[in-house]
Formats: structure tokens, C-alpha cells, sequence
């Protein structure tokens, strides 16, 4: 018997209340519910049953709503539903009663209706403070509420304060308490859409206040703030966006405040309810969220606003500072003074440039907040460590394990770490990052199926023959990754906390690399473009990692010494033909260079310069290319090896420099031409989007087709971009004929990468989730 | 020396805006005077203090640190058990001043913090105002209940104006306009009946956090019960007003307590300080004065509390009043009294009240303390 009535032996009955997904939207709380109960219904060994208002919900309607990510479907006809007592007669009548765990996610009735029942405590605000909710809805929370309490077996705290909270008021022992902290689902391309459409346009400053009108999130306190520091209404305008719950109005508060005239001139704002998507692109544009609420279970605002980006000014009440971190500008919510000081502070920030530090570091943080460990510490809450001990070991969150020796490294990285290629570069940019962090980073390196030359030797005196750290992060794409584990097994450390920080191109994760997910414990994902595909299909921790855009400067080096010439305008373009050749799209290169600068037979000192590397691996390949630039004076071809500081001296020595990829899943020669303070035309697709706006660069249109069979491994399904090259052409011109244009631009990059992507903030941003990890483990 | 941070934000109180007293609280101007007096012997001890209104909501490193908080500091509540929030992290110290007998050790009508001894037993250390108090606590298992009243100095001794009759009749009442029933019972009843039998006597009543509306049904009831326009003269009602109750002691001859609770009652210990002999029940002063230092109230057997004290909608409160022939009676007795008998027993009150509620005597109590709350937390 199952939920759906089919029957399987052997498995654990699970009857989960799901009372928060009658919901119309799944945020906040009903969000909470339905990442569990996604998990749960992937979960072969459990029997499930859902239970909503006395009504036996099958497994599919509770799909349906996860899928619709609201309960609309839910209230369409009830009596079609079973009486919920019915699940209890069902599991009497197959005799599963002894063995049926039972999940609380709301209010429960105050007696036992299972063996072992577990219950979610969000948090104790009705209790803690009866003045900041209605009376009715306090009475009707709290008058059984100890009843429930008693008759858990365990109770899931979202936060440590709850569970301290509870056994405080309640007298909840240790044994019957478990924190399962809440998850970060935040949609990273939301939040890149919205930054999409903003193009990168400056946003009037405004902070955010989020949350709901009532006594308890506490806005009268910003409105009091305001009131006092008049001046500040005068530098930021100040939204706030959140329904009309109870209490004094709005309106009233404002005109108590005697701020009336600060909200008809527009300076304060109130959105009243506001949808996800304005919710996201309010946090997107505002240079600070402020969470003044007197008491919070979690906080999920503030995490939401952490991962998109945004400093936060938090209380520091109850939970918050888990969530938070040191990575917040915090203020007692009781007090109009420290608000203010906490204003100050993130103002000073954001004159220095600090603040991107901040939120990096709150990123980081951010990422570490998974709805798997929530399930994780559910599923061993309800059903006991012994569950635990069958799984599989990375398939669970785990934690870093405890350092054994003063001699073993921190961290080892594993890579290619002397191959001429991208994936070798950003192994060695990683350990150097790691290093440079303060941390004892060493290297292993592995060839294992590479083709590429072992060239590089930047990084040897970092390189050992093991891995004993505690920590293991494979700078190694999926495919590759379980033959690289067999092949180094013996050197590697084996309970160490294993990251992944893989490329892939496309937009979609191939199933077939799934298992290499779960052999490593976190990803880091180089870019939010490989961040978002990973997290559409794995379960655990995805953080955007960046890799630091740190290189020595190349000696200036003359044209000459390539055989280029002097006083032409070059663009730039460079290719491995291992990467595809389909992919990189030089041929879109030279349309786009011929249309943009022969129209008309007319040469106008304008030349493209082509970098390839391992046209003679693929000699077909590269005989290709170079018949079709054979007979062009205009284009130069360079196929000879060179090193990694004549590579980017050779950029150097360009003018500008074009990709018209279909898509990168990071684009280091854009990132190197940025640095190198080189304007950049760039497909406004895939990983580049995130370097090259109308800001930084010249984002060239596109539009996405279907990969085709031998284009690209795993082409099924997968989609890329297809350049518009009259616009690139278009671009290309516009890079030649505009000085201005170009020097503006080529600083808004520079100060783009130093914002994100410098050794320093990813540095930092690396030891803060190392540091969290190690908080954990502690 | 440590910071001693005190709570004793109640409900409403406690939001942003809306700082007026909550109507919600009974007794709210006692706790908060009694708030103030801890406060007072604290600084005097040389403690720092700092208020502060959620002591429940700062439960992280990161929050005591952002607060000042340093190794050594702790955290006073003075407030009613029921509204007892701990200060995570630092040892907690609460102050209780509970009149009755009976505690709950149950989570009466759901409610946790009606479990006043759970509650208690959380606590570091309890202080209580009265050994009666820390009796009570200490038979029902709060075992770190300690007595430590704070420290209280003479009133101000000038006189107030209020229309007193000649010396030697004058008899003041303080009550809470929270307990009126049980602080004030048959004082207007007793009282009046004792100035029908004798001429010259006169009575003030002080209304503490009494608003008109109060002021204007007491003196009602008042005239209700003298009706006798001649009687009702000799009887006023006033509210404690901006002033307090400053000025009042100095042309008193006798208080008049008829308190029908144990506990600390504030204006009784004024009144001994101030030199004024209290005509009282022993509820009242039990344990705080020698029998030479009253004229007693006798009490009858114990009845059912009428105050809207929360818990009593759970559990019976009960309370040893006076009659009112109890109290015409010790009043016609005190009026009896001459010049040199009130004397020797304001002296001997004084000399009770000033030791009990001495600097010294709080001093060496707080190095007690700090033994106390050194043990670990319960």
C-alpha cells in the first residue's frame, strides 16, 4: 500500500500534514513545505500519505501544486479528497500503524495519533510577544500549544533560537530537539534577468524595507529612524514593500512619524504586497535591505537578499544573526540610534567600495543554506540514525571532517594544474586564490585523458603528490570527474569535504554526469550561468564561486615580434580547437570582421588577428580555417604554442577583442581583455553575460537554436546561441569609430572586475564558506 | 564593576511606538517603582545599569556583543512572573514580589508562563522583596529564592497642602489604582464609621496610576458608602499626580494599610522611613516591623482575591482582609494615641525600616549574589 494505494512492502508509512501548501503563492512558509515534500516524494523507501484539513490528499494533486508552486489546485472541488481518517483505517487495515511516522508542518491536535510524530516549530513570537499579534490569533495559537509540544517526539526548530526558545518556555528537553535551518532556493537568474533588464543602467538609490506592515516586523522603527535623520531621505529614497497585515496602518505610522510630506514628494515609498518578481528586482536595484523585525523564526528575507547580492541591515534579534553571519551591518531593533549606526556603517562601505566584500561574503554565506541538510535533519529526526547509516555516504549532507595532523594542508586543489588550457588555468587561479587567502593550499595534479601539453609550471611549487586536507576541491568537469577519483583514490584523502568546481558550456546538465554530483559534498560554480543549469538539477549546495581574474601583467610586447603590423586597429580573437570549434564560432568572427570593415572593397587599417592552439591535434580542423583566411591579407593567423604571458601579451598588443560564441560556460579571454583594459564584443548569451553589458562591453544579439548532432557532446535537448552578425559587424564598428565609448567602457569593466572578481574579494569570499564549514564541523 | 541590565518592559511597553501603559497589568506603578528602587541601590553599589526592553530577543554572540555585554555582567527582571523573559547568555536575576501563598507549578490555561515555578526555577537567583515571598517560593521548590529588597530612602519630608484636619487625626492611604480592591477592602467603610464616632478625624486616599475615571467612581463609592455629607468631608480622594507621592508624609500622623496580600507594599516602608506610624494589617507588615511599631489591623479568615490578578483565573488566590470594624476600630485606637506613644513607635518603625532597607544591608546582599549566580545556570 502506498499513498496512492499501491502497494510496497517494507517501506516506511509517512503521513505529512501539509497544511501551508493550501497556499495561492509558495513563499515563506508553504516555499519551506514544498522543497520538503519535493524531496520526500523522490524518496523510493518512503510510504507517503499527505494530510490537509481533514482531507487525504494523493500524491499527485500535492505534485501538481509543487509544479504550479501554489495550492489554487487544491481548493478545486475538496470533496473529491478522502476524509484524512481514512489513512489512519488504511494503515490499521495492512497493519502499518506500529511502524507510520507522522509530520507536523503547522498546527497539530494535541494528541497522538502515530508511534512517532515529529512537528516544525517556526517560531515563538505568538508566545515571546503577545502585543505584537492580534489577541484572537494569539489565543488561538498558543491554547493548545503545550499540548502539541508534549506530544512530539521531535521537534524541528528552523533556527537555534527557536529550539532555545522552546526549551526555555516550554522545558523541551535536548533529546527532543533538533535545528534543521532553513534553505537557500533563491533562483539566481531571477535575479540575473532582472540585472539583465536594468542593463546595467544606475538605479536611483533606494533602500528596501521588506515585509509585512504589523508590530512585529517592525517598520515604524525605519519610519522613526527617518523622522530623526531627516537627511537620510535625502541621499536614498526608502521603499517599502510588504501588505497591509494588522496593527496601525501605514499611513497612520507615517503620519505619526510626521513624515507625511516625505511620502507625497515620493522620498518614502509603500508598495503594499508586492509579486516575486518585484520583489526580486526591488532587491536587485537597492543598495540595502533593512530587516528591522522585533522577532524572527529564521529570517529568509535576508537570505534571499544575501544570495541576490544586496547588503543587508539586520536586526539582531533572535535568529537573524545565524542567517547573517559577520556578513551584515546589524541594529537592535529596539533602538532608533543603532539603526542609524548601522546606516553609517554601510554607507562608509559603499563609499569605499567594502561593501562588495560584504556581499560577497554574505553570498558565500548564502550559498551554505540548503534545503537538503533542512530534509536531512528531518529524515534522521523522524526516523533515527540507523536510516542514516544505509545511505550513501555524499548523497547526504555531510561535514567537513576534523583535522588529524598540524602537517596536513588546508585545502588540496585537484586539476590539471600544468596543462595549457582553461580548465588547467582555473585550477591554478584557484589555488593561487586559496594561497593568497592566508590558507595552506597545496596542488595535485592529474592528465589523466588530457590531451593538452603539460606546459605550465606556475604553480609546481605548490604541487604534492597527495591530498591530505581535510578539504578536496577538484578543479574537474563532471565527466571527467569519477575516473579521475578511481585513478588518484590512493592519494586521496577519503572522508575529506569534496567540492567540485566544474565548466560545462550548455544550459542543460547531462543525466549522465549526475553521478559525478554524487561523489562531492558542495559545488562551487565558476559563473551564476553554470550555477543556475547545476542547481536545476542537483540537490545540494550550488555556490557561485568565481574564479579571481588575477593574472601578472604581460611585458609590453611589439606587434613585430608576432608579425603584425604597426598603426593598424586589430581585433582580437583566440580559440583551443578541443573546445569545439562549432562552439567557439570563429567563422561568425570573420563574417562579422568582413562585413563590418569590406563593405565596399575597402580595407580602412582595420585588422583580425586569430589565436588558435591545438590545430595540430585536429589537423582537419585547422586546415579548415586556414584555407578560409589563406588568401585574406587582413587576417592573421597565429597557430604557433605560446605561453601563457606571450598569450596575453599578445592581447595586449591588440585593439579590441571579439567573441561570437554560441556559448561559454566562462569566457576567460573576455575576462583577460577586461583586465587587460581592452573594449570587448562578446554573444550576449551564457557566461559572458555576467562580464560583458551594455556598461562594460558590446553585447551582440542572438538568437537560441537547437545544438545539432555532432556539434557538441550531449547536444540533445540543448539549445545555443546563433549570433546576429550584422550586429556584431555593427558592434565591431562602433568599437573602431567611438574613442570616448570605449575608454568609458573599458574603465566600467575594469571596475567590474575589481568589484567581483579581484584575488582579494574571491579570496575572501573562498575563506568565508571554508571558515562556515569549519563552524559547522565544530 | 559589571553592568547590570534591567528589564521591566511589560507587553505593550515593549513596541517602538506605543510606549503608554498597558491596561493589561495590574500593579504596573508598583513594579515599576520597585524597578526604579533596585535600579537606585544598584548604581549606589557602583553597578552600571542599562535598560533593556526584549532581553529575550539578543541570543547570539553577535547580539551581546553589538549590547556591550562583558563577562561578569547580568541581567535583572522586574516585573510580574508572568511576563519573566531570560537574557540568554548572561545569568538571569528576577525579582518577585508575590503577595499569595499559592504558586502554580502547572502551564495553566496553556499558557508557559503561567508554570510560575518552572519559571522561577530558571532563574540564577530570585530576589525576593519579603521573607514571606521567599518562603513561599522556597516550599514550592524555587530554591535560589533569596530575600533582597532594595535599598529605600526617606521620602521628602516637606508638607503638601491637602486640607488635613488637626494633628494627631490625620490618616493617609496609598494604594495602587491596580489593587484597589484589595489594598483599599474596608478602609472607606471602616474609616467612616470610626469619624461618625469621633470627631476631627480625616483620611486622604492616594491613587497611584489612577486616571479621572477612577478617581471619580472611588469618590463615588465613597459618598455611596458614608452617606452622610458630614462624614463624606472627611474623606479625599486625589491621584498621585506629577508629584508623587512627595509631601505627603509630612503632616500625617498614622498610614492607614489595609492590605489584604503580603508582599512588599512601597508606601508602608515611605511611611515608617518618613516617621509615620502605619495602622496596618499584619499582611502587609509582616515580617518588616515589630507589633510595637503599628497600631494592628486584625484580620479575618482568608477569602477569595478580587483583584484581576491573571493567574487567579486558574488557581484560588486568597487573601486575609480586614473587616471594617477591624479597621474603625485600630483607627479610633491610633487617634487615641497621644503625641508621645506616636512617637515611639515612629521611632522604632524607622529604626525597623532603615535597617531592612539599607545601603549595607543591599550591598552585602549583592556580594552574596554574586556566589549565587556564579553556580551554574539551572
Amino acid at each position: 500500500m502506498t499513498g496512492d494505494t499501491n502497494g510496497m512492502a517494507g517501506r516506511r508509512p509517512l503521513v505529512v500534514d501539509i497544511g501551508p501548501l493550501r497556499e495561492r503563492f509558495y513563499t515563506g512558509i508553504p516555499n519551506v513545505i514544498a522543497e520538503l515534500c519535493a524531496r520526500f516524494l523522490r524518496e523510493d523507501w518512503l510510504d507517503l500519505y499527505f494530510e490537509m484539513d481533514e482531507r487525504w490528499i494523493d500524491n499527485d494533486s500535492v505534485r501538481r501544486c509543487l509544479d504550479e508552486r501554489s495550492g489554487v489546485s487544491l481548493a478545486d472541488r475538496p470533496e473529491r479528497f478522502r476524509p484524512a481518517r481514512a489513512i489512519r483505517d488504511a494503515l490499521r487495515e495492512a497493519g502499518l500503524m506500529p511502524r507510520t511516522v507522522g509530520l507536523y508542518t503547522d498546527l497539530r491536535p494535541p494528541r497522538k495519533l502515530y508511534p512517532r510524530e515529529g512537528k516544525i516549530v517556526y517560531d515563538l513570537s505568538m508566545v515571546l510577544t503577545p502585543e505584537c499579534h492580534p489577541p484572537h490569533a494569539h489565543a488561538m495559537f498558543v491554547h493548545d500549544l503545550a499540548e502539541q509540544i508534549a506530544c512530539s517526539d521531535v521537534l524541528f526548530c528552523i533556527s537555534e533560537a527557536t529550539a532555545r526558545d522552546l526549551a526555555w518556555i516550554y522545558g523541551v528537553g535536548a533529546e527532543r530537539l533538533r535545528v534543521a535551518l532553513l534553505g537557500n532556493n533563491v533562483d539566481p537568474t531571477a535575479a540575473e534577468r532582472m540585472r539583465t533588464l536594468l542593463q546595467g543602467r544606475p538605479v536611483e538609490p533606494f533602500l528596501l524595507v521588506l515585509g509585512s506592515i504589523e508590530p512585529r516586523k517592525n517598520a515604524v522603527l525605519v519610519l522613526r529612524w527617518l523622522a530623526e535623520h531627516p537627511e537620510v531621505l535625502e541621499e536614498v529614497r526608502v521603499v517599502f514593500a510588504g501588505r497591509q497585515a494588522w496593527g496601525q496602518s501605514f499611513t497612520a505610522l507615517v503620519e505619526a512619524c510626521g513624515l507625511q510630506q516625505a511620502l507625497d514628494a515620493g522620498r518614502i515609498v509603500f508598495t503594499s504586497y508586492v509579486d516575486e518578481a518585484f520583489r526580486t528586482a526591488l532587491l536587485v536595484g537597492a543598495a540595502g535591505l533593512i530587516y528591522p523585525s522585533v522577532l524572527e523564526g529564521f529570517g529568509l528575507p535576508l537570505l534571499e537578499a544575501m544570495a541576490t547580492g544586496t547588503p543587508v541591515m539586520s536586526s539582531v534579534s533572535s535568529s537573524m544573526p545565524e542567517v547573517v553571519g559577520e556578513c551584515g551591518y546589524y541594529f537592535d531593533p529596539c533602538s532608533v540610534a543603532s539603526l542609524h549606526a548601522a546606516w553609517l556603517a554601510l554607507r562608509a562601505d559603499r563609499a569605499s567600495g567594502a561593501v562588495a566584500t560584504m556581499t560577497a561574503r554574505a553570498g558565500a554565506r548564502a550559498g551554505g543554506f540548503s534545503y537538503d541538510s533542512t530534509y536531512e535533519v528531518i529524515v534522521e529526526g523522524l526516523f533515527g540514525l540507523k536510516w542514516r547509516a544505509n545511505r550513501i555516504d555524499r548523497r547526504a549532507t555531510r561535514q567537513p571532517p576534523a583535522r588529524t595532523s598540524i602537517d596536513e594542508a588546508d585545502i588540496n586543489v585537484i586539476g590539471y594544474l600544468r596543462a595549457a588550457m582553461g580548465l588547467g588555468e582555473a585550477g591554478r587561479l584557484t589555488l593561487r586564490t586559496l594561497s593568497y587567502a592566508g590558507l595552506k593550499a597545496r596542488g595535485l595534479e592529474t592528465s589523466l585523458n588530457s590531451n593538452s601539453r603539460r606546459t605550465d609550471r606556475s604553480c609546481d611549487t605548490l604541487l604534492e603528490p597527495g591530498a591530505n586536507g581535510r578539504f578536496q576541491l577538484f578543479s574537474i568537469n563532471c565527466d571527467q570527474l569519477p575516473q579521475v577519483l578511481a585513478h588518484l583514490q590512493p592519494v586521496l584523502r577519503a572522508d575529506a569535504y569534496r567540492i567540485m568546481a566544474p565548466f560545462w558550456e550548455l544550459s542543460n546538465l547531462p543525466d549522465a554526469w549526475l553521478p559525478a554530483v554524487d561523489e562531492v559534498d558542495e559545488i562551487w560554480a565558476p559563473t551564476r550561468f553554470i550555477q543556475a543549469m547545476l542547481t536545476k538539477k542537483v540537490g545540494k549546495p550550488v555556490l557561485h564561486m568565481p574564479l579571481a581574474l588575477d593574472f601578472e601583467q604581460p611585458a609590453p610586447f611589439k606587434r613585430r615580434r608576432f608579425g603584425l603590423p604597426e598603426g593598424e586597429f586589430l581585433f582580437f580573437f583566440a580559440f583551443d580547437y578541443f573546445s569545439f570549434i562549432e562552439r567557439k564560432n570563429p567563422m561568425a568572427v570573420i563574417k562579422a570582421f568582413k562585413r563590418a570593415f569590406r563593405s565596399g572593397g575597402e580595407r580602412g587599417g582595420t585588422q583580425l588577428v586569430l589565436k588558435t592552439l591545438n590545430a595540430d591535434v585536429l589537423p582537419e580542423a585547422g586546415a579548415a580555417l586556414r584555407d578560409l583566411v589563406r588568401d585574406d591579407p587582413d587576417i592573421f593567423l597565429i597557430e604557433s604554442l605560446l605561453s601563457r604571458q606571450d598569450t596575453l601579451g599578445l592581447i595586449a598588443a591588440c585593439d579590441a577583442v571579439v567573441t561570437l560564441h554560441r556559448s561559454e560556460g566562462l569566457g576567460l579571454l573576455v575576462a583577460e581583455a577586461m583586465v587587460l583594459g581592452k573594449p570587448v564584443i562578446s554573444t550576449d548569451y551564457s557566461a559572458t553575460m555576467e562580464l560583458v553589458t551594455p556598461v562594460t562591453g558590446w553585447p551582440v544579439d542572438y538568437k537560441l537554436i537547437p545544438v545539432q548532432a555532432g556539434e557538441y557532446p550531449f547536444h540533445a535537448g540543448q539549445v545555443w546561441a546563433d549570433v546576429d552578425v550584422d550586429h556584431a559587424a555593427w558592434q565591431m564598428r562602433q568599437v573602431k569609430e567611438d574613442p570616448v565609448a570605449v575608454q568609458r567602457k573599458v574603465v566600467a569593466a575594469r571596475e567590474l572586475i575589481a568589484r567581483d572578481f579581484s584575488l582579494g574579494v574571491v579570496a575572501q569570499r573562498q575563506l568565508e564558506r571554508l571558515k562556515l564549514l569549519d563552524e559547522r564541523c565544530c | 564593576m559589571p553592568t547590570v541590565f534591567v528589564s521591566d518592559a511589560i507587553l505593550e511597553e515593549r513596541l517602538v511606538v506605543g510606549h503608554a501603559p498597558t491596561d493589561r497589568v495590574t500593579g504596573l506603578h508598583g513594579w515599576k517603582a520597585l524597578s526604579a528602587l533596585y535600579q537606585g541601590s544598584l548604581v549606589a553599589c557602583g553597578y552600571r545599569t542599562a535598560p533593556i526592553v526584549r532581553p529575550e530577543i539578543y541570543q547570539t554572540g553577535i547580539a551581546r556583543r553589538m549590547l556591550g555585554v562583558e563577562p561578569g555582567d547580568w541581567h535583572l527582571a522586574v516585573k510580574p512572573i508572568e511576563h519573566l523573559r531570560p537574557f540568554h547568555g548572561v545569568p538571569n536575576v528576577f525579582v518577585c514580589n508575590w503577595p499569595f501563598a499559592a504558586l502554580s507549578s502547572d502551564p495553566l490555561g496553556g499558557s508557559p508562563f503561567f508554570d510560575q515555578v518552572r519559571l522561577l526555577r530558571l532563574a540564577d537567583a530570585v530576589l525576593c522583596c519579603t521573607d514571606f515571598t521567599r518562603d513561599t517560593l522556597r516550599a514550592a521548590g524555587v530554591e535560589r529564592a533569596v530575600t533582597v529588597p532594595p535599598c529605600i530612602t526617606p521620602p521628602p519630608m516637606r508638607e503638601r497642602d491637602i486640607g488635613w484636619s488637626h494633628p494627631g487625626c490625620r490618616f493617609l492611604s496609598i494604594v495602587e489604582a491596580g489593587h484597589l480592591s484589595r489594598q483599599l477592602g474596608p478602609t472607606i467603610a471602616g474609616f467612616a464609621e470610626a469619624a461618625r464616632l469621633q470627631d476631627g478625624l480625616s483620611l486622604v486616599i492616594c491613587v497611584q496610576g489612577a486616571d479621572a475615571r477612577i478617581l471619580s467612581d472611588l469618590r463615588q463609592s465613597v459618598a455611596e458608602v458614608t452617606s452622610d455629607p458630614v462624614v463624606d468631608e472627611t474623606i479625599s480622594i486625589i491621584g498621585a499626580g506629577p508629584e508623587g507621592e512627595a509631601g505627603l508624609y509630612g503632616a500625617t500622623d498614622f498610614l492607614l494599610c489595609a492590605d489584604a496580600a503580603a508582599g512588599l507594599h512601597l508606601p508602608l516602608v515611605d511611611a515608617l522611613l518618613a516617621g509615620v506610624p502605619p495602622v496596618t494589617t499584619l499582611n502587609a507588615g509582616t515580617g518588616l516591623l515589630p507589633r510595637e511599631a503599628a497600631v494592628a489591623i486584625a484580620t479575618e479568615r482568608p477569602v477569595p482575591d478580587r483583584d484581576d490578578e491573571p493567574i487567579g483565573r486558574f488557581i484560588e488566590l486568597v487573601t486575609n482582609p480586614p473587616t471594617a470594624d477591624a479597621v474603625r476600630d485600630a483607627v479610633l485606637a491610633a487617634a487615641a494615641l497621644d503625641h508621645a506613644a506616636r512617637s515611639r513607635m515612629a521611632g522604632i518603625g524607622r529604626q525597623a525600616a532603615g535597617d531592612r532597607f539599607s545601603l549595607s544591608a543591599f550591598s552585602a546582599a549583592m556580594g552574596r549574589l554574586g556566589a549565587l549566580v556564579s553556580l551554574p545556570t539551572p
